[in-house]
This record gives C-alpha cells, sequence and structure tokens, in this order.
C-alpha cells in the first residue's frame, strides 16, 4: 500500500510567527483564525498600552544616557511585541533631554510593557506550532506556545505539565535559586529596572519568583556600598537567561507530541478525551 | 583578592547551574543528562580557566593599564 502523502500545514510557520511578533495576532490572522488573532491583539495591546499610561511613557528613560539609541530597546522584555516598541520610540522616546520625576505607578506600567512584550513571544511560538498543523486536524496536547507560556510563568512549569516532573523540579530549583541568591548578595539592589535596566531584563525571563521578590522587596534605597552587588546581578539574571534552554526545551518535546496526537477536527469530544487518557 | 575563596563558590555554583540547564537541553532523558554533568562541568571549568589565563596574560602584556 502506498504511503500516505504527508499533509500540508495551514500557512508558513516562521510567516506566521514573524507576523505575530510584527502586529501581535497578525499570525493567527493569517492562519484564518481572525477571532484568535483579534483577541490575540486586544490582550497583549491592552497591557501594553495600560503599562504605557501608567508610566508616562517614561520607560526607556530608565537608561542612563550613555546607553541611550534607538537600538536599545533591542535588548528588553518589550522588543516582542515590536509595533508596540517602535510606537512606543517614536511617541515617547527617551523623553525631554531634563529629569523629571517618576510617576508613581512607573514600576508596575514598565512591568506590563515588559510583561506584554514576552506574552507576545509566546504567541509566535504558538502561532508557528499552528501553521505546521495539517487543515482539518488538530492537536489533542497543549498548544507548545501554552506550555512556554507557562515556563515563563513558573519556571519548570511547562516540563511538569508534559509529565517530566523531575526536570521541571530542577529547572524550578536552578532558576528560582539564583534569582534568590542573586537578591540576597545583591541585597535587593538587583529588584529596580531603573537601577539595572538591563540586568532587570534578564531576571524578569525568571518570571514569578522575580516579580514576587521585587513586590517584597525591590525598589528599596541603597545606602551603602553592596560588597557582592555585581554576583547578585549577574546570579539573577543568569537565572532568567538560562530559562530560555528550559523553553526551548519544553518547546521542542510540546511540539513532537502535539503534532503526534492530531485527531480530525470533527473527532467527537468524548473519543478524543478517551484516547488522550490512553 | 582576599575574598577569592567566596568567589571561586560563587563560580562553582553558577556553573554547575549553568552545565545542568544546558544538560537538560541537550540530553532529552533525564537520566544520562544527569549522568553527563560532572564531566561536562570539568570541561566547563577548564574551559574558563584557560579564558581567566589568557586574560590575566593580556592583562599583564599587551593590554596593560598603568
Amino acid at each position: 500500500m502506498a504511503p500516505e502523502p504527508a499533509r500540508e500545514g495551514r500557512g508558513n510557520p516562521n510567516v506566521a510567527a514573524i507576523l505575530t511578533w510584527l502586529i501581535p495576532g497578525a499570525g493567527h490572522v493569517y492562519l484564518g483564525r481572525p477571532i484568535f488573532g483579534l483577541v490575540a491583539f486586544l490582550v497583549v495591546n491592552g497591557i501594553f498600552l495600560l503599562g504605557v499610561r501608567l508610566s508616562q511613557g517614561m520607560a526607556f528613560e530608565f537608561l542612563q544616557t550613555d546607553l541611550r539609541s534607538p537600538i536599545a530597546p533591542i535588548l528588553t522584555p518589550e522588543v516582542g511585541n515590536l509595533s508596540g516598541v517602535i510606537w512606543h520610540m517614536r511617541e515617547y522616546g527617551f523623553g525631554p533631554p531634563f529629569p523629571r520625576p517618576w510617576p508613581p505607578s512607573i514600576d508596575l506600567g514598565t512591568w506590563l510593557t515588559a510583561f506584554a512584550g514576552l506574552l507576545n513571544g509566546c504567541l509566535a511560538c504558538w502561532a508557528h506550532f499552528d501553521a505546521r498543523v495539517p487543515k482539518g486536524l488538530r492537536p489533542t496536547r497543549p498548544s507548545p506556545g501554552l506550555l512556554v507560556f507557562a515556563g515563563w510563568i513558573v519556571p519548570g512549569l511547562g516540563h511538569w505539565l508534559q509529565g517530566r516532573r523531575v526536570r521541571g523540579a530542577l529547572v524550578f530549583a536552578v532558576v528560582a535559586g539564583f534569582v534568590l541568591l542573586g537578591t540576597w548578595l545583591a541585597e535587593g539592589a538587583n529588584l529596580d529596572r531603573e537601577r539595572h535596566f538591563y540586568y532587570w531584563s534578564g531576571q524578569f525571563l525568571a518570571g514569578a519568583p522575580a516579580w514576587i521578590l521585587e513586590v517584597l522587596h525591590g525598589h528599596g534605597l541603597v545606602r551603602s556600598d553592596i560588597r557582592y552587588v555585581d554576583a547578585g546581578l549577574a546570579f539573577a539574571a543568569v537565572g532568567g537567561l538560562l530559562n530560555i534552554l528550559a523553553w526551548l526545551d519544553v518547546y521542542g518535546v510540546a511540539e513532537r507530541e502535539a503534532l503526534e496526537s492530531l485527531v480530525p477536527e470533527t473527532e467527537p469530544a468524548v473519543v478524543r478525551a478517551g484516547e488522550s487518557a490512553a | 583578592m582576599n575574598d577569592i575563596g567566596v568567589h571561586m563558590l560563587l563560580f562553582a555554583l553558577i556553573g554547575i547551574g549553568i552545565i545542568a540547564i544546558a544538560s537538560f537541553y541537550s540530553e532529552p532523558a533525564d537520566r544520562p543528562a544527569l549522568r553527563t554533568i560532572p564531566r561536562r562541568f570539568v570541561v566547563f571549568v577548564i574551559g574558563c580557566g584557560i579564558l581567566a589565563a589568557l586574560m590575566i596574560l593580556a592583562e599583564s602584556t599587551v593590554a596593560g593599564v598603568n
């Protein structure tokens, strides 16, 4: 019997991911899922604009003068939402050439703009996978983008949801442990985007451990020299950056499992549930 | 240099973390990944040692600052 020809996906995965990067939701619109795309656009840009409003567009004014350039935002989480960051730079840039007081809600505001950027990165992963799913089929396993999102919010959670619990626990221990140790060494000085703009971007990738520590101990005054502040900054930022490797691991396995779990879209839910349980 | 012991300890800690996550990334199964950690750590330490030696050499020769 001749083998069944491979079915084509819904679109070019790279085009879908890049479109999402350029405009949130555009990748899913390209893949014929306009409602998903519209919701993604509204959620990502809603969070982003709320952040811009709370920070009064001053997120990039945190950067020291000598670090300011048109490409400076490339190393920030906001770059995951490219159209948003371009708009932000055109609209607000680095602010006026004189210092001015920060608005009271600037920390929450810049956290939200950063969150919107990485959220859109997860949506780009989602679009990349959806483009590979042939028409008429759907996976019974979770989307890789969703598991990467879980692994960002809580390091190791993506592995845990895949059933790789030992690995998930070890990833959590390393990533959260590094952020915790870094915070202890830096005496909390790392938990402030204004003070350490790019290190903060690195530790932001560590998800909830870094965010919770920032809420509890962030933005304090530094009254004296901190002996191991450099080591602390390195530990916290490396913790976040190592989480990227964990996401890639989650994505690779999730993609393979989801593509192996494809069933016809018309298959009844009861049968699907039975199959996935088996 | 008085606290070189602390710096060495911190280096060992961050090295183990980097090696552990890198092992998980390159090995799909947990057990082989854990088994490769000691060998990878030795290679990592030797590589960093060579790099540090080159930097010290450069600092004391071509890149020296008085």
